[in-house]
């Protein structure tokens, strides 16, 4: 009980609290005087609150990200048809791409001010490393707001051509900002471009750290992802609505819109997600070893499915291993040596049980979406009655939170897998944390902020569309493209 | 190379100034409209392309953290409480701003939460750059290296900005927030009765920051963070001569009907008293019991600056035009609206 206090002190996990409090609970039964620390040190509290932001700013971030893209679709599809269902459609996803986008823009404000408030130290060392990619996010980010506002008053102003033009770019630079904030923490993850001398970073590169060998993997996961929770959530929304026999043909063009990218993102997600476990294997295997729960280095080493792992005892209750799957999955042969846990310093490990149900949380849910995108492409090539049958369209409302939950756990398995250290193998985050205290306090007034503006924000995306719907039918003879004219923003 | 550096932070920062100072003065003239017809109005002109505003203050932040990281978070240390209040405005400003907007049929209660939270936050925020500019003046205890250890949360977190002479300078930015907003909102209305409003709101927030640019200052004086024997620099006396001459050409802009002859004149106000501010100040970004921390010293590596340099010159290149063609296609689509 004694060492689980010390270990835990001087664990940094955020979400091994209750953990935490459990342990000291159990304690104070067996009336021992608690040698624990407050269930939360400063440390932990600025860590929950980093990643209460991120978590935060990630779902509005990866829809702002994609959502132009459905509507640059619908646009083009408008314009060349004429068709008012289009129309509606792309006025409703513009609106929604405006509010996620302020609503994005704050949070991403926030976060680049919580950078320098919550970790001085890393910021000392990291920012004139990393700073290309975060001041070229900063320029995609500038463009994207640009081409959005373009896109929202062009309606009269531009031609048909250059305002369908404009959309799409505010799909691009979206997307572009994300690649490129990923080129920070693929740094952080193997950071590259400068010399350590214990203290300071010397010999400074900046075009190495921003190409970092982790970039171009973790990007690709990320930006797949991004599509796949953004595309289900999206899709069960309007399955939702076609479950309800309201607007069907609007609802029915929408998830024609949606699911075809969707679903090739999905398919394409495991494949990519194998190529990150690889460079993990490579590059971080106390990483692996953590997602995976493997304590012990061993040859042939097994796939662990599902188990309750124990720190204390390094040892796995309840789980399935699949014989020399991890070895051939990681490095593509069955007998190859895995490093465990063991071979590291105990406090060099990452958190093990929260790393591994992220991961298997992540790695379920993509498996389950990827059988569902299988499945919807065998009936669209040979059955497409089923894709408009109620079943189908309730997997869909099923799916709909999904795609996100696998994109939070993911990013809980890179950030808590690279515990204890901020850059990997250089700088802890221990060491990069703000000295300042009462961290609750922000901690707790932030998390009410974040869950106010969430809950009102999607509201008024829900009543937006709702409002859409409602609207009389649009002036102009929707046979002319061209009748955008008679259009208002 | 330094040098070039900080001119463009100080170019991001006098950008945010200028059109995010309106935005948030915006917030603040808006609770000062009497009828419901001008408040729809300045709300138009308030629209969510301001948002883009943000993205001056991005680029702040990050000229901060490549250009200067050991300023970046040591002023971030100790001005922790500020720099999160003005924050917690922006974000709240920010989504209320949005939700306003955007919501199609808020229930009543709802929309005066909108209003009266995005008027509060306008205010709020400005109060809290204000502190922190207060903080930036202000001689905080420790070295350049770090907080002192063992002593008391107030003395090092709080003193150096929560006093009477970071109410003042909070007072003063959100007066002249207020300030640029009622000048910008001047050259949007056409009715005669409307101008005349907005022109006494004009002068009342140009009073306000007369008086109480005056009272920062002689505060500051006596305080010592600010020295009066460097406003007779040739460079001081040349932004003291831009702000008195903007002084008389806002008379005349608003006798020569022209809004821009007005928005110049006051832009140029605006930037005179930040170049003074600068001039004040440089090289030294932070004050301590144990030294400066300058611009030198806060400085990235050579290499950095070098690639953050041709960094901001190709994002310039991008956004500029970019940015000129949104106003234009965001002007028109008001003159639309309007005729």
């Amino acid at each position: 009980m004694v060492t689980d206090c010390v270990n835990s002190r001087r664990s940094v996990d955020i979400l091994r609290t209750g953990h935490h409090l459990l342990g000291c609970m159990r304690q104070q039964h067996s009336l021992v005087p608690p040698p624990c620390e407050p269930p939360m040190d400063e440390l932990s509290l600025a860590r929950s609150q980093m990643a209460f932001s991120l978590g935060f700013h990630i779902v509005f971030a990866s829809i702002s990200m994609v959502l132009p893209f459905y509507m640059a679709l619908a646009h083009r599809q408008y314009q060349k048809t004429g068709s008012v269902v289009h129309l509606r459609l792309t006025r409703a996803w513009s609106r929604g791409a405006a509010v996620l986008f302020a609503t994005g823009a704050v949070s991403g404000t926030a976060l680049s001010f919580q950078l320098g408030l919550l970790w001085p130290g890393f910021m000392k060392h990291a920012g004139p490393i990393i700073g290309m990619p975060f001041s070229l996010e900063g320029a995609a980010f500038f463009l994207e707001a640009i081409f959005l506002g373009l896109f929202l008053y062009g309606w009269k102003r531009l031609s048909p051509r250059l305002h369908w033009w404009t959309g799409l770019m505010v799909g691009l630079c979206g997307f572009a900002s994300g690649v490129l904030v990923i080129a920070a923490n693929g740094w952080m993850n193997a950071p590259t471009g400068f010399t350590w001398t214990g203290s300071e970073a010397t010999g400074i590169n900046p075009w190495r750290a921003m190409f970092n060998v982790a970039w171009p993997v973790q990007a690709l996961h990320m930006q797949l992802a991004a599509v796949q929770a953004t595309g289900f959530a999206a899709a069960g929304l309007h399955a939702w609505a076609l479950l309800r026999r309201k607007n069907g043909e609007f609802h029915s063009a929408a998830l024609k819109v949606i699911l075809p990218i969707t679903m090739v993102a999905s398919l394409l997600q495991p494949f990519a997600g194998d190529l990150s476990a690889k460079a993990i294997a490579h590059r971080q295997p106390e990483k692996l070893a953590a997602m995976e729960a493997h304590f012990h280095t061993e040859k042939g080493a097994g796939l662990l499915l599902g188990g309750l792992p124990d720190e204390a005892s390094e040892t796995v209750s309840y789980g399935v291993k699949l014989p020399g799957a991890l070895s051939f999955l990681a490095f593509g042969d069955p007998s190859a040596e895995v490093k465990g846990l063991d071979a590291f310093p105990k406090d060099e490990r990452p958190p093990v049980v929260i790393t591994h149900f992220a991961f298997q949380l992540m790695v379920g849910v993509g498996s389950l979406l990827a059988g569902v995108a299988a499945f919807w492409a065998f009936a669209r090539w040979k059955r497409r009655e089923w894709l408009e049958n109620p079943r189908f369209l309730k997997l869909l409302v099923f799916c709909t939170p999904l795609g996100f939950l696998a994109l939070e756990a993911g990013w809980t398995v890179t950030e808590v897998g690279r515990q204890p250290w901020v850059i990997y193998r250089i700088l802890r985050t221990a060491d990069s944390v703000t000295p300042v205290p009462g961290l609750a306090i922000t901690f707790a007034i932030l998390a009410l902020v974040y869950v106010v503006l969430g809950t009102l924000s999607f509201s008024v995306l829900f009543r937006l569309f709702q409002l859409e719907l409602q609207e009389p039918e649009l002036e102009g003879n929707p046979a002319r493209p061209e009748g955008e004219k008679g259009v208002q923003s | 190379m330094t040098e070039l550096v900080a001119l463009f932070l100080i170019i991001a920062f006098s950008a945010y100034t200028l059109f995010g100072g309106a935005d948030f003065g915006g917030g603040l003239l808006e609770a000062t409209l009497p009828s419901p017809r001008l408040r729809a109005r300045l709300q138009a002109t308030l629209a969510p392309v301001w948002e883009a505003n943000h993205v001056w203050l991005i680029a702040v932040i990050v000229i901060l953290f490549v250009g200067f990281p050991k300023f970046y978070a040591e002023s971030m240390t100790r001005l922790f409480v500020p720099v999160s209040c003005a924050l917690l405005a922006i974000l709240v400003r920010g989504t209320f701003f949005t939700l306003r907007k955007y919501d199609p049929a808020p229930p009543p209660l709802m929309a005066r939460l909108y209003s009266a939270l995005f008027r509060l936050s306008s205010a709020v925020a400005p109060l809290f750059f204000g502190f922190i500019v207060a903080g930036l003046l202000s001689v905080h205890p420790g070295s350049p290296a770090g907080v002192p250890r063992g002593a008391s949360f107030g003395a090092v977190f709080l003193a150096p900005w929560l006093n009477g002479f970071g109410l003042l300078v909070g007072l003063f930015v959100t007066c002249l927030f207020g300030y640029l907003a009622a000048v910008f909102f001047y050259g949007e209305v056409r009715a005669p009765d409307e101008r005349a409003l907005i022109w006494r709101r004009i002068l009342a927030f140009f009073g306000g920051t007369f008086f109480l640019g005056g009272a920062v200052l002689a505060t500051g004086a006596i305080t010592g963070r600010v020295s009066l024997a460097q406003g007779w620099h040739p460079l001081q006396l040349v932004c003291q001569a831009i702000a008195g001459a903007g002084i008389i050409a806002m008379w005349r802009g608003r006798r020569s009907d022209s809004p821009w002859v007005l928005r110049l004149a006051v832009g140029a106000q605006v930037l005179a008293i930040l170049g003074g501010w600068f001039l004040a100040q440089a090289p030294i970004m932070l004050r301590t019991t144990s030294g400066n921390l300058t611009i030198y010293d806060a400085a990235a590596p050579p290499v950095t600056q070098l690639s953050l340099l041709i960094g901001l010159v190709v994002v310039l290149a991008l956004v500029i035009p970019a940015l000129v063609w949104l106003y234009r296609v965001f002007a028109a689509a008001q003159t639309d609206e309007h005729d």
